[in-house]
């Protein structure tokens, strides 16, 4: 009997026909999205399929599915809404199941007396902060995928929203969570406010990509939304590098705008248009968001900030388009319409979002902007903006399309991309090479140089909760 | 040498205008000052269709020129900078200030005498049509104009040494035929629509991107119609959502409510 | 006011139904001022008169004048030719066609070589006093505007929005000949018309499936059309839809393709963008399905279901089926309209 038939022969008897997906159609589109669509445009077939796919209805599904799992050597990929975007869901081998927790949707509790929500791992964030919005609250976490994601992947790659600079990122929302082991064992790290009974354990789950637990609930913060009280602000600043110093001011005095952004002209361009700049010019907008008094207060002196470095403010509208497309993105991934045009123009659009401090950033994407397009040869745009602040620090979001040649091997132009961003990122004392993606298995290789010596912590983490290297394998830590 | 003109526009995309610049929008239209710029998709085919003529005649050692001629395309320069990249020998944009939206005799107009000035093209393409007008007369006038018989909606055109075989829509079907005059065509649903993307490299590798602004003239013709009003129509419906755990209950939901009674 | 309506009867949309809502739109222009005198003119081929109900008192048949005529097999010059020899005999103050693909080219090129202005897809027109007044779709058709219309104009006319003229009993016949048309020898030659999409176009569909760009995989597509099977419709696509070959153009639904006037539209993963709604806007009900709760769709629909396309398509052919219905009568069915 082959692997594929025992395993989900096995898995069936233990949960249910109902909760398997085993058939060739569906494993051959389980495929991560990303740049393995560009190459399914192609008719592209995976190298390695899942064995099956197990829709875990249960935190305790999910427990006898990891147990079983680890006494028979099966790899685990932990999947919800399948939005990531670093090969996090690339299947590697021929020894691999999916376990979809998207059937564990349930909102389990809205607490407004202490400001959290408990959501299970499958709960897509759209339709909790539609429920909580309808209330007067928010999540305050708003990525771009937003139309497309669930609570559990959010907290398992660390993302960040489009508002984190007011909010704060993933890592800063999550109260407590509850997960499995791969040994099958379920944990729970209550949600209180604070505490110091040693090293913060729910930031082994956050940010582990599936390569440490299964995330089976979320409790995160919510806060009072008042949408009406917001102030927004645009201008045009003379170049990228005055941008970048108005939004350290603004953030180094103390403001948290919700949302603060700096495009270069060939972002603007390429991807909203919606502002004519000239050469050298950038886009710089800020929201503020907050209780009566404080954004009309907030806004005026970040206005004034922004008037020092010479901008020119050109009111709200463009901001107004901004906040109408940002997600449009998620129209079209994995569509017929981007299909079509991947087999005509052979472009594939991509972006990779790096972090350092305030002193080297600048020269970071200086440095970028000007070697990348000697290296890579397939770049047909190369732009970044900036978009999650920090009072030490900034992050760059690149965004780029490459020209792909072969569709079967079109990904490893990406994964050269991705390399030579982080050979330049890498020479910085402060910067990182992954802000809030995730590391997945594009960026896996580089973690070593990433995380410096603090890498062996990591490698002691995983051999200690996942010695039989049973999830997820080669994302986050590379194998060998 | 073959000569080879496309005409294009570069219009807002109105998809990203805000709902309330729509309703707001008087007889100038909506607030467009933010909204992206791109190419007509009809447009985007022609040009691409254009260039892969040119190949065409390439592959067959005849010499092809190609001109992408435009008329006040407005902030377009992330558009236009590439055209010399992929191959458009000349870009020229006819600069007016006219309103023009709903001229469509009076754009093709300016576009013809541009053309009638030069030496005699041997194709002229252009897309379908665009918005805001949408009409599609501008490529039918031009033929016009230019005293050129017109193929519309074409799917795909293939050059040969001593004609042009075309394939287009008719209503009963798809006609083929080969054109052995200069000709005007316009381009539909043709099987390639997207246009190709230089990388950085053959951009900066490409001659400059010289882009020609010529101030146009206009005759003063009829002059184009002028909208008396104009209103945003709001067909909204009252919608009734289904309520369900799932797909299946959805079904059976819009079934028994409204689809049962439809079918009747 | 002279008002002319013009068909060609070698184009398959312009069938009696054509000409006689060609004629209704005439009626309604003709409201406005001191009343008019319609007439229509046919382009005919060579060979025996066409014999039908004539929707106009008064038929001009223009022999040897259709676009199927000339002897490159479909040239718009033979109808231009005899249109403009009318034109100049007649001096109609409106000259209507149907706003199809026929129409379109003789109205332009005809409003060229005749030096009469011409409005393209009109879905209304209305007498105000002594002048007329177009109502047209503009933006992709998120505006509507209004504009006046001077005379002489050719018009093309959406002909949906208009009721169809009675027949006459007894029109006046008047057959003219046409010179001979067509392109010369030396423009093009070996013309073959490969008929490709013998099936009905959507105007008459009293069903339609519609597939938007997230419901459009070749499995999406199969899906679509078992549920038109079980319903008895057809399915079209928005324009994405088509343009990535999934539906034929005959099937597209929006400002670039047909508008649709269907008892039931079923919408599957659509957003709902202005240029595609406007193509549904005469169904009498919208049903959407998208897993976006936002969509702008949902605005058009009278009915609606936030899920994903894909099972809900499924599990609504399966009660369909079960249900042993079949529905999707024509939208114009006769038999209907009787019932009430």
């Amino acid at each position: 009997m082959g692997l594929k038939e025992k395993t989900v022969g096995d898995l069936t008897e233990i949960l249910g026909p109902e909760s398997i997906i085993s058939d060739d159609g569906a494993m051959r589109i389980a495929d991560p999205i990303m740049v393995r669509t560009y190459a399914k445009a192609f008719g592209y077939v995976p190298e390695h399929r899942p064995l099956c796919i197990v829709k875990a209805a249960s935190a305790e599904q999910v427990s006898k599915t990891l147990r079983y799992c680890s006494d028979n050597d099966i790899h685990v990929i932990a999947r919800t809404g399948a939005s990531s975007s670093e090969d996090q869901l690339l299947v590697i081998d021929d020894r691999t199941i999916f376990i979809d927790g998207s059937p564990m949707n349930r909102i389990v509790d809205i607490d407004t007396e202490n400001m959290v929500v408990t959501a299970q791992c499958g709960t897509p964030i759209a339709a909790l902060e539609e429920r909580l919005n309808a209330d007067g609250y928010t999540l305050g976490h708003a990525p771009q995928s937003l139309p497309l994601a669930s609570m559990g992947g959010l907290v398992a790659t660390r993302s960040t929203g489009q508002f984190s600079t007011y909010y704060g990122g993933i890592e800063d929302l999550v109260c407590g969570l509850e997960a499995v082991l791969p040994n099958g064992e379920p944990i729970a790290i209550r949600p209180v406010p604070r505490r110091a009974a040693g090293p913060d354990l729910r930031h082994i789950a956050i940010g582990s990509e599936g390569a440490l637990v299964f995330i089976t609930e979320v409790t995160v913060k919510i806060f009072k939304w008042y949408p009406d009280l917001m102030w927004k602000g645009g201008y045009i600043v003379e170049n990228f590098k005055t941008g970048l110093a108005a939004v350290r001011d603004v953030m180094v005095k103390g403001y948290k705008p919700s949302v603060v952004r700096l495009y270069d002209k060939a972002d603007v361009d390429h991807n909203y248009g919606s502002v004519k700049l000239k050469n050298e010019e950038a886009f710089m907008f800020f929201t503020v968001e907050g209780p009566g008094g404080v954004p009309e207060a907030h806004g005026a002196a970040i206005h004034q900030i922004a008037l020092s470095y010479g901008a020119e403010h050109i009111g709200v509208k463009a901001v107004d388009h901004w906040f109408l497309t940002r997600n449009r993105i998620c129209d079209t991934i994995g569509t017929e319409k981007e299909y079509v045009k991947f087999r005509e123009t052979n472009v594939y659009n991509a972006t990779l979002e790096i972090c350092a401090n305030w002193g080297q950033i600048g020269e970071i994407y200086d440095e970028a902007m000007r070697t990348l397009p000697e290296v890579i040869p397939e770049l047909v745009m190369l732009g970044g903006h900036v978009s999650h602040s920090y009072m030490n620090g900034t992050n760059v979001y690149f965004v780029y399309a490459l020209k792909m040649g072969d569709p079967a091997s079109a990904h490893l132009a990406q994964y050269r991309f991705v390399d030579a961003v982080c050979d330049v990122v890498l020479k910085y004392s402060s910067a990182t090479i992954v802000h809030h993606h995730g590391v997945g298995k594009m960026r896996a290789g580089r973690i070593r140089e990433e995380l410096g010596s603090s890498f062996t912590l990591l490698e002691m983490l995983k051999q200690s909760i996942d010695p039989g290297n049973i999830m997820n394998p080669g994302c986050l830590i590379p194998i060998g | 040498m073959k000569r080879i003109c496309v005409c294009f526009k570069v219009v807002d995309d109105f998809d990203e205008v805000l709902p309330s610049d729509w309703d707001e929008a008087g007889g100038d239209g909506p607030d467009l000052a933010y909204v992206r710029r791109i190419l007509g998709d009809f447009d985007e085919a022609a040009l691409e269709n254009a260039l892969l003529v040119k190949d065409a005649y390439r592959a067959l050692g005849i010499g092809a020129d190609l001109t992408a001629l435009t008329l006040a395309p407005g902030y377009a320069d992330h558009i236009l900078r590439n055209f010399a990249a992929v191959g458009v020998d000349r870009t020229v944009c006819l600069e007016t200030q006219e309103d023009l939206r709903f001229s469509p005799e009076r754009t093709a107009s300016a576009l013809a005498d541009f053309i009638l000035g030069g030496p005699p093209p041997d194709i002229v393409l252009a897309g379908l049509m665009t918005p805001p007008g949408g009409s599609g007369a501008v490529p039918l006038f031009l033929a016009e104009y230019l005293g050129l018989p017109c193929v519309t909606e074409a799917i795909s055109l293939t050059p040969a040494r001593d004609c042009v075989a075309v394939e287009h829509r008719v209503d009963s079907g798809i006609c083929r035929r080969e054109m052995l005059t200069a000709f005007l065509c316009t381009i539909g649903n043709a099987r390639r629509s997207y246009l190709r993307v230089p990388t950085l490299r053959e951009a900066l590798r490409a001659p400059a991107p010289a882009i020609e602004h010529v101030e146009s003239k206009i005759a003063g013709s009829r002059g184009g119609l002028k909208p008396l009003s104009v209103r945003r129509e709001d067909r909204r419906r009252d919608c009734l959502f289904s309520e369900g755990a799932d797909a299946s209950d959805h079904a059976a939901f819009l079934y028994e409510r409204v689809i049962k009674e439809a079918l009747l | 006011m002279r008002i002319v309506g013009i068909v060609d009867a070698s184009c398959p949309g312009h069938g009696g139904d054509t000409a006689a809502r060609l004629m209704g739109a005439a009626a309604r222009a003709g409201a406005c001022g001191g009343g008019a005198e319609a007439s229509l003119w046919c382009m005919a081929d060579g060979g025996p008169a066409p014999r039908r109900p004539w929707p106009a008192g008064r038929v001009v048949i223009a022999e040897g004048a259709s676009a199927a005529a000339g002897a490159s097999g479909h040239c718009p010059e033979a109808p231009l030719k005899a249109l403009e020899a009318l034109v100049r005999e007649h001096r109609p103050d409106l000259l209507l066609f149907p706003a199809d693909r026929a129409g379109r080219e003789l109205a332009v090129r005809l409003s060229a070589r005749a030096g009469i202005p011409c409005s393209l897809d009109v879905p209304d027109l209305a007498p105000d006093g002594d002048r007329l007044l177009l109502f047209r779709e503009i933006y992709n058709g998120n505006l509507e505007a209004v504009f006046p219309c001077e005379t002489p104009h050719i018009l093309t006319l959406r002909l949906s929005g208009f009721e169809p003229a009675a027949p006459f009993a007894d029109p006046e016949i008047v057959r003219v000949r046409a010179e001979a048309g067509g392109d010369a020898p030396c423009v093009c030659r070996n013309v073959l018309v490969e008929a490709v999409e013998p099936e009905k176009g959507l105007e008459d569909a009293g069903l339609v499936v519609v597939c938007g760009a997230g419901f459009a995989s070749e499995s999406a597509m199969e899906q679509a059309n078992a549920l038109a099977g079980a319903l008895g419709g057809v399915v079209a696509g928005t324009r994405p839809v088509g343009i990535d070959g999934r539906v034929p153009p005959s099937r597209i639904v929006g400002i670039s393709g047909t508008q649709i006037q269907p008892r039931l539209c079923l919408v599957l993963g659509a957003s709902g963008a202005r240029a595609f709604a406007v193509g549904i806007y005469g169904s009498a009900c919208i049903v959407g399905v998208n897993t976006d709760a936002q969509a702008p769709l949902f605005k058009s629909c009278d009915a609606a279901a936030v899920c994903d396309a894909g099972e809900f398509a499924r599990a609504l052919t399966d009660i369909v089926s079960s249900k042993g219905k079949r529905g999707g009568a024509d939208a114009r069915d006769p038999r209907r309209m009787s019932q009430g």
